[in-house]
């Protein structure tokens, strides 16, 4: 599995739990610890690219609309999921490595 | 405040529209309403300063990322073929702009006054261009506009050919030319609508009741005017305009059946006129009105219709053209009134810009170009000094490999960058310049009001970004790529020295001042122009004067007696009037309208009136006693008209001093005796006095002679009060009304303060004086800095040179000399081309200049000093500077 890009990795992580429209995205990054908000068209092109790869999808407009919903809403699919999971345990593992550096740097 | 954030935002939803299609269709609501949140809560947070920063950081990543996206989806659809190139495409270009922006980001001070500069001139050529774009590509109101005509008045030894027809000419019109479908004529009138809770003044057309089936305009409610309702007698009934019916009356869509009271009469709201008839000068229109009189027998020599005709099927405007010059002569033999006067039939496109204006618009468009070439010249000199300061780095680069290509696109990718932050903020510019013309034109001309940044304008302010790297940075971008390797990675080593770079800097700094001094000396004689009319030129005195022009109900004055008594009781009512402190009656109000040309002979010469350009002609006015000293006409000879000049005295006239100096040439016109052509047997009039030149309205060439009959002894139907009040003279206008309307309660009447007129006759010319201003100062402060930064850039790049003459004992005072003289030579030269480049601009205006010479001294030689003056300090700064380098410092160099 490819690594996804950083912002992509937030995007993916902000949708994990339910489904949101761009603005509810941007509140969860900053929920999860996010001092700055992405540049809006460096956010939008991560969208794009999210779902021509499959990883997101929209909502259906007309249900939304009956919802009461007017903002288009994202979801995240089974292989976004799964690129999710693939490029969390990735960071994990560097983040281990880089942990472990700086553990024997101290001893 | 939120005006501009909604304009910020409207122009970042246009701005959307550089993504592909299938973005834009994703997220561009999205995206707009994502941006909108944002600016409110940069506004909140840090305000103005803070929301622009935004606005324009944003509007920039929009443009390079909205280019990758329409380049990747490029690519996509070019499918499989492309594959290998596109891997290398699509990494080279993002690490290009990357390090482009990187590289920028570096040399802060550089990047933020290259997008101001080129900002700026970016800015004049967008304003510009939406201006003329609305002019050249509005959709015309009407439908097929190309059988519809509009037919003028010509008279040539009167050297016109715009002039209004007669009623009984429309009517000639309409039942003789067969080439004609229809004919349809309007005229222009004030009227007081009294039933709305603030009686407000409006424009009206006074049209026939097929006009807008001539013009092929529909209503948006209710329904146009019905054949029969333009008669004398018919209901009175109304038309409203989509603007009026917005602005004034809220959109209400029950107007159209209800009654609005016009000069105190009701009339029937029939309809709500399509707003594809605002356009052109038919935006001003608030109401339509039906024309309720009979042409046929109206004034012969009133010319006041604006006439429009529909060409019949497969007839030519030229064949209609033909026959109406058949019609003319015709005329010319059965009126007298009608001689010398013929039609002229003109096309809609030959309306729409007329030749004066068409110059005006050349000129403007040349001055644009020379701006935005000033701009994009110090743009390349930055650049050029900092390319030589870049000469090592590069230098590694070539050295290491790197390909001159991948060098030469680095720096225009870098270029191109600054182009596109400079489109960004040029279009907010643009914006802002369009706000402010409609301000100085207080929103009286539909062109600034009409003109926007709409996609048209938007895409060609990204064809200039696109292109003007071109200009700016290829020469640059090619010395980059070329330097002298060991030279330039020698420690210490200086590059941009040569004296090819210094004279291709030179050249840039040589045309920049050339252009600069051509669009101040253009702007010197349109402000000379306009200032010359404006000021002491218009030969009266506009302040504290109000005119009350009545319109009477012809029934009721059925000869011109009745009328008479009615102006003579009106003038000393009005004399009589609290606040009024001097009145008299005069036709017509001087800015209102023209006088009448009519030729006239002078007693005991033998200059046969048909004789062309011989004829002695003069525009006539009526006036009564008083009417001088009402508005300032200096009386340089003889005597006003008195309350003796009565009807049964013998004929008495004023002339101007135009007039005096061409047909009495070293003579004195007082006391001969003239005759107009029209009445061959008429009275002998005897010219009294000389008085001053005035400007009145449509004369586009100046001092013509001009000639007032005695109000008592002439026919004039339709008089005017002018009325010079001791205070504010709008406060004496409801007076003045309400006199009129006591002695004739069936009249309608206008009242307009001189100066309201004033403002409104010079509305245009002020906004192009200011458009030329804002060229004008704009191109003297970027050559200006174009010659301190050469200057500057020259003396850091001799320091040393400098240095040893001074060590070796030169004098300081020899040396500022010396680097002086060099940008004393680009100022000489640059000056002279630009004299030159001004004589042919200037030129090109003669249609539009008067009352200064096309090469008024005082224009090149004050406008020249101001540009000389300023370039030689932006020199002497440098060269003082130059001076001061430390010999010793120097030498430990070496």
């Amino acid at each position: 599995m490819q690594p996804v890009s950083p912002i992509l990795f937030r995007i993916l992580l902000g949708l994990k739990d339910e489904p949101r429209d761009a603005e509810g995205i941007v509140s969860r990054m900053r929920e999860l610890g996010e001092d700055s908000e992405p540049p809006l068209a460096s956010f939008y092109r991560a969208l794009k690219r999210a779902l021509d790869d499959g990883y997101l999808e929209i909502l259906d407009p007309a249900d939304e609309r009956r919802r009461g919903r007017p903002r288009q809403r994202y979801r995240i699919t089974r292989s976004g999921r799964t690129a999710l999971a693939a490029e969390a345990r990735r960071l994990g593992r560097l983040a281990k490595l880089a942990l472990g550096a700086a553990g024997a740097g101290r001893e | 405040m939120s005006a501009n954030r909604g304009r910020i935002i409207s122009l970042f939803e246009r701005m959307l529209r550089v993504y592909p299609d299938d973005f834009r269709r994703l997220f561009a609501e999205d995206m707009a309403d994502h941006f909108s949140r944002r600016c409110a809560e940069r506004y909140r947070r840090g305000g103005r300063v803070l929301l622009y920063g935004f606005a324009l950081r944003t509007g920039l990543e929009i443009l390079v990322e909205g280019l990758v996206e329409r380049s990747r989806s490029h690519r996509r659809r070019a499918g499989a073929r492309g594959r290998g190139r596109r891997k290398f495409w699509s990494i080279d270009m993002r690490t290009e702009l990357r390090h482009a922006l990187r590289s920028l980001g570096k040399t802060p001070v550089f990047t933020v006054l290259s997008v101001l500069t080129l900002g700026l001139g970016i800015a004049v050529t967008t304003t510009m261009f939406s201006l003329t774009s609305k002019l050249l590509f509005s959709e015309l109101p009407v439908s097929d506009p190309e059988t519809l005509v509009f037919v003028w008045g010509r008279n040539e030894r009167a050297s016109e050919n715009r002039a209004s027809l007669s009623l009984p000419e429309v009517a000639e019109l309409r039942t003789e030319v067969t080439s004609f479908e229809s004919v349809a004529m309007a005229l222009d009138e004030s009227l007081e609508i009294t039933s709305l809770p603030v009686p407000r003044r409006v424009v009206a057309f006074r049209v026939t009741d097929n006009f807008f089936d001539v013009w092929g305009v529909g209503t948006l409610l209710g329904r146009s005017f019905l054949p029969g309702e333009d008669r004398p007698g018919a209901q009175p009934t109304v038309i409203l305009s989509h603007g009026f019916w917005e602005r004034d009356l809220g959109s209400d869509p029950k107007t159209v059946g209800a009654t609005l009271d016009l000069d105190g009469k009701p009339h029937l709201v029939v309809g709500v006129v399509s707003p594809r008839m605002e356009f052109g000068d038919l935006s001003r229109i608030d109401v339509w009105v039906p024309m309720g009189r009979e042409l046929r027998t109206a004034k012969r020599d009133e010319r006041l219709a604006f006439t429009q005709a529909r060409l019949k099927a497969g007839v030519s405007a030229s064949e209609a053209q033909e026959e109406c010059e058949i019609l003319a002569s015709r005329l010319q033999q059965a009126h007298p009134e009608s001689h010398g006067w013929s039609f002229r039939v003109s096309s809609v496109a030959d309306e729409i810009l007329n030749q004066d204006d068409r110059s005006i618009v050349v000129v403007l468009f040349i001055s644009v170009g020379f701006v935005l070439f000033i701009a994009c010249a110090n743009v390349a000199n930055m650049l050029m000094a900092r390319t030589a300061a870049r000469s090592r780095e590069i230098a590694v680069r070539l050295a290491l490999g790197a390909r001159r290509s991948a060098i030469l696109r680095q720096f225009l990718t870098e270029a191109l960058l600054l182009s596109l932050g400079s489109a960004v903020l040029g279009l907010f510019l643009a914006r802002g310049l369009l706000d402010l013309l409609v301000l100085i034109t207080s929103g009286e001309q539909w062109i600034y009001r009409a003109a926007s940044i709409d996609h048209r304008v938007l895409a060609f302010t990204l064809a200039i970004a696109v292109v003007t790297p071109l200009f700016f940075a290829f020469l640059p971008s090619l010395s980059a790529s070329r330097p002298d390797l060991t030279g330039s990675l020698k420690e210490g080593a200086r590059a941009g020295t040569g004296r090819r770079k210094r004279s291709s800097r030179g050249l840039l700094v040589t045309a920049q001042i050339a252009m600069a001094l051509s669009i101040m000396v253009v702007t010197g004689l349109l402000a000379r122009h306009i200032a010359e009319i404006k000021g002491t030129g218009l030969g009266f005195e506009p302040a504290g004067v109000l005119s009350v022009v009545p319109e009477l109900p012809e029934a009721q004055y059925p000869s011109g007696n009745e009328a008479k008594l009615f102006y003579q009781e009106l003038v000393e009512g009005a004399r009589a009037t609290p606040g009024v402190a001097e009145a008299a009656l005069v036709s017509p109000v001087p800015l209102a309208a023209s006088g009448q040309r009519l030729n006239f002979r002078v007693e005991g010469r033998s200059v046969a009136p048909t004789e062309e350009g011989e004829t002695p002609s003069a525009y006539f006015f009526t006036s009564g006693p008083g009417y001088l000293s009402v508005m300032k006409i200096p009386l340089l000879r003889g005597r006003d008209f008195s309350p003796a000049d009565e009807d049964s005295s013998p004929g008495v006239a004023l002339l101007n001093e135009t007039g005096a100096a061409r047909y009495f040439p070293g003579g004195d016109p007082v006391g001969s005796r003239i005759q107009l052509v029209r009445e061959t047997d008429g009275p002998w009039i005897e010219i009294v006095g000389v008085v001053g030149d005035v400007v009145h309205l449509d004369d586009n060439v100046p001092s013509v002679p001009q000639m007032y009959l005695a109000f008592a002894q002439s026919p004039a139907t339709s008089m005017s009060v002018v009325a010079r009040a001791s205070g504010d003279p709008s406060a004496v206008a409801e007076p003045l009304r309400a006199l009129l309307l006591s002695l004739e309660p069936d009249a309608s009447v206008q009242t307009r303060t001189l100066p309201e007129l004033r403002r409104e006759v010079f509305a245009s010319a002020d906004a192009i004086i200011a458009l030329f201003a804002i060229f004008a100062g704009f191109a003297l402060a970027m050559a200006s800095m174009g010659i301190y930064g050469v200057m500057s850039y020259s003396v850091s790049q001799r320091e040393r040179e400098l240095g040893i003459r001074i060590a070796l004992g030169a004098d300081r005072a020899d040396v500022t000399r010396m680097v002086a003289r060099e940008g004393a030579k680009l100022v000489a030269l640059g000056a002279i081309a630009g004299l030159i480049g001004a004589a042919f601009l200037g030129r090109m205006l003669s249609g539009v200049v008067f009352g200064v010479s096309l090469f008024d001294p005082v224009t090149f030689a004050s406008v020249t000093a101001i540009l000389v003056v300023v370039a030689f300090l932006s020199n002497w700064v440098p060269a003082r500077r130059a001076t001061r380098v430390d010999p010793i410092a120097t030498l430990r160099a070496e």
